[in-house]
């Protein structure tokens, strides 16, 4: 049997706390946490302590420890692209590299050169791509790629922090920084942008392969507190974007493709919670195939892909390329997001 | 104990044969009769059904339920009716798809209340691709509209996001409130349209299957303290509407829905594609 790989963590904030040592306890036999790395000396000394791990504030220090195998980057986004490439640098074998893992396509395309040359193993932490639920609903739904007309997101969440606290226990919590004036423009533009690179992104790369070519923003307005509608047109298809953030416990993450003779609805739960994985509805012919829930969830299987490329050597699910599109993608949209919603409101 | 009353289609070749379980499951209030009848009905999917409704004003009629009006009719023709209407103390029900739902009605005080507060309300209606009674795009928008007046929402400042052959987004706004409108034909079981009034504290939702038979509507609220199911009706929109209907014209109340269905009909003449 082969030992567990070492895992490196670099940012040990909520995202790290909630849900990845929670994933990684539960997959003991693949991975063993080594080494934690926060710029918050406190922070890093509890979450390490919690995971029997190194506590450090030093991301050398992680990079050049042997014992480690694996990086999981979960810092805020602006480091992700020199952590992915410094975790190559130092020789490791595979990187968890929370979304998005670059902020623009030349960044990203620098990533995955190195990482390509480097062989090393990327996966980016979009757990939906990697939800059963999803993965199941598209292996049954093939031709909606040929088929779908319309795509729906609708998310309609509570703060983050009402998950993060029933899956762990949340040292150092970020405060929050003041209320933005949201009648500025310009802040809500940067708040779609920021809603489409924190939020949205969830589900982009699922939407990507049915509707790859970004055409246009056919509308966009914000919705405070946080929150937005965007409408876009890609590769002829129509894609509505519903995000709503608010205080109201109650969670809906949805996302439905409609063709002419097949659909597909998927339900997602929310982001950090370990409940299993999302549910979905095929429809075609007038008849409805259920599936799921499955006991684990993306967080899961997004971890399993790394340690099937890295210790099994497997291809991987979401190649290079897909990772730098998924991005591109991404950052496009909330470009043209917010100019749109700077020119809406300038009209 | 309620007046029968005779009922009849008015003006077409309709045979009234969908209509008989509806009028035979209100036995004590109507009875089929022929026109010229007490109440009656008008097509509002043919072409003529400004002409057949003017008709039917004239017609002795005491009350008119106009069934499933198509847009593209001049709205100031409708509110020409409407003051016609008024005049003579005919009430004139609007039967649309979504909006004649009993459970509309019935739990519009427990949603509209708090629909002021609500940050984003977004009307999806999902309708069957092999759907016999498949309605058009623009009659789905209109029934849109007639939905949200049912619930006290009337949109301003809509405008067309986007439209194609299976789907369309309008976006609209009431106050601060952000309204999304939009459709989808395809392969998505019975046709449907949910309403989703949300808001930071709060929220309510009602999804309702139309008027061909009596699945009932399931309308929610939810707020703190959890979620409340409001109670399910089991009658059909159709039934409900011929029996409002019949109440209005025993009553002498003043019934006039003429002048919303112009009001939208005018919303939905700004909007290009649909009107």
């Amino acid at each position: 049997m082969t030992a567990p790989l070492g895992v490196g963590v670099l940012g040990a904030g909520p995202v790290t706390q909630a849900i990845h040592l929670p994933t990684l306890a539960r997959l003991r036999d693949k991975f063993r946490v080594v080494s934690i790395m926060d710029v918050d000396k406190s922070v890093a000394n509890s979450v390490a302590a919690r995971a029997g791990a190194t506590a450090t504030t030093s991301e050398d220090e992680v990079l050049d420890d042997p014992a480690v195998d694996v990086v999981a980057i979960c810092s805020p986004h602006q480091f992700h692209a020199a952590q992915v490439e410094a975790a190559c640098a130092a020789g490791k074998r595979g990187i968890l590299c929370e979304k998005p893992f670059a902020v623009s396509r030349a960044e990203a395309t620098q990533i995955a050169s190195v990482a390509g040359s480097a062989s090393v193993a990327l996966v980016v932490g979009a757990m939906h791509a990697y939800d059963p639920a999803w993965l199941n609903a598209r292996a049954k739904c093939g031709e909606l790629i040929e088929t779908a007309h319309t795509i729906r997101s609708t998310i309609v969440l509570p703060f983050n922090d009402r998950f993060e606290d029933w899956a762990t226990e949340v040292a150092g919590r970020p405060t929050p920084g003041p209320r933005p004036d949201t009648t500025d423009p310009a802040v809500r533009a940067a708040m779609i942008s920021g809603m489409v690179m924190g939020v949205t992104i969830h589900d982009l790369p699922l939407i990507r392969p049915f509707a790859p070519r970004l055409e246009r923003v056919d509308f966009a307005d914000f919705i405070a507190p946080f929150g937005g509608v965007i409408s876009l047109t890609a590769s002829g298809r129509y894609i509505d974007l519903v995000t709503y953030m608010r205080p109201l416990w109650r969670p809906e993450w949805t996302l439905d493709i409609w063709g002419e003779d097949c659909s597909a609805h998927v339900e997602f739960t929310p982001s950090y919670v370990h409940a299993g994985s999302g549910t979905a509805v095929v429809r075609r012919d007038g008849r409805e195939v259920h599936l799921g829930p499955w006991p684990s969830n993306g967080y899961e299987a997004e971890w399993a892909e790394l340690y099937d490329q890295v210790a099994g050597g497997a291809a991987p699910r979401y190649a290079l390329i897909d990772l730098i599109d998924d991005l591109t993608y991404a950052t496009d949209l909330a470009e043209q997001a917010a100019a749109w919603l700077l020119q809406g409101d300038r009209a | 104990m309620s007046t029968p009353m005779t009922a009849a289609v008015f003006g077409t070749d309709e045979d009234p044969v969908a209509l008989r379980p509806v009028w035979a499951s209100l036995p004590l209030s109507i009875t089929e009769a022929a026109a010229p009848a007490q109440l009656v009905a008008v097509d509002g999917r043919t072409a003529d059904w400004v002409a057949d409704l003017a008709a039917a004003l004239d017609s002795g009629a005491a009350g008119i339920l106009l069934r499933a009006p198509s847009p593209g009719q001049d709205p100031d023709d409708i509110a020409a009716l409407a003051v016609r209407a008024a005049s003579r103390s005919i009430p004139v029900l609007v039967e649309s798809a979504w909006a004649t739902d009993p459970a509309v009605d019935a739990h519009r005080d427990s949603i509209a209340g708090e629909l002021p507060s609500m940050a984003l309300i977004d009307v999806l209606s999902t309708i069957g691709a092999v759907d016999p009674q498949r309605p058009t795009l623009p009659a789905v928008a209109l029934d849109q509209l007639h939905l949200l007046r049912a619930i006290g929402v009337e949109p301003e400042q809509v405008q067309l996001s986007r439209w194609s052959p299976n789907s369309f987004t309008i976006v609209a706004s009431r106050g601060p409130t952000r309204l999304v409108l939009s459709a989808v034909i395809g392969n998505c079981g019975p046709s449907k349209a949910r309403v989703s009034a949300r808001g930071p504290g709060s929220e309510s939702s009602l999804l309702v299957f139309g008027s061909s038979n009596a699945r009932p509507a399931e309308a929610e609220r939810t707020d703190a303290a959890g979620t409340v199911r409001l109670p399910s009706l089991y009658e059909s929109a159709s039934r409900a509407a011929w029996r409002r209907l019949h109440a209005a014209a025993a009553s002498g109340a003043v019934v006039d829905q003429l002048t919303g269905l112009a009001a939208d009909l005018r919303r939905l003449a700004t909007i290009g594609p649909l009107s």
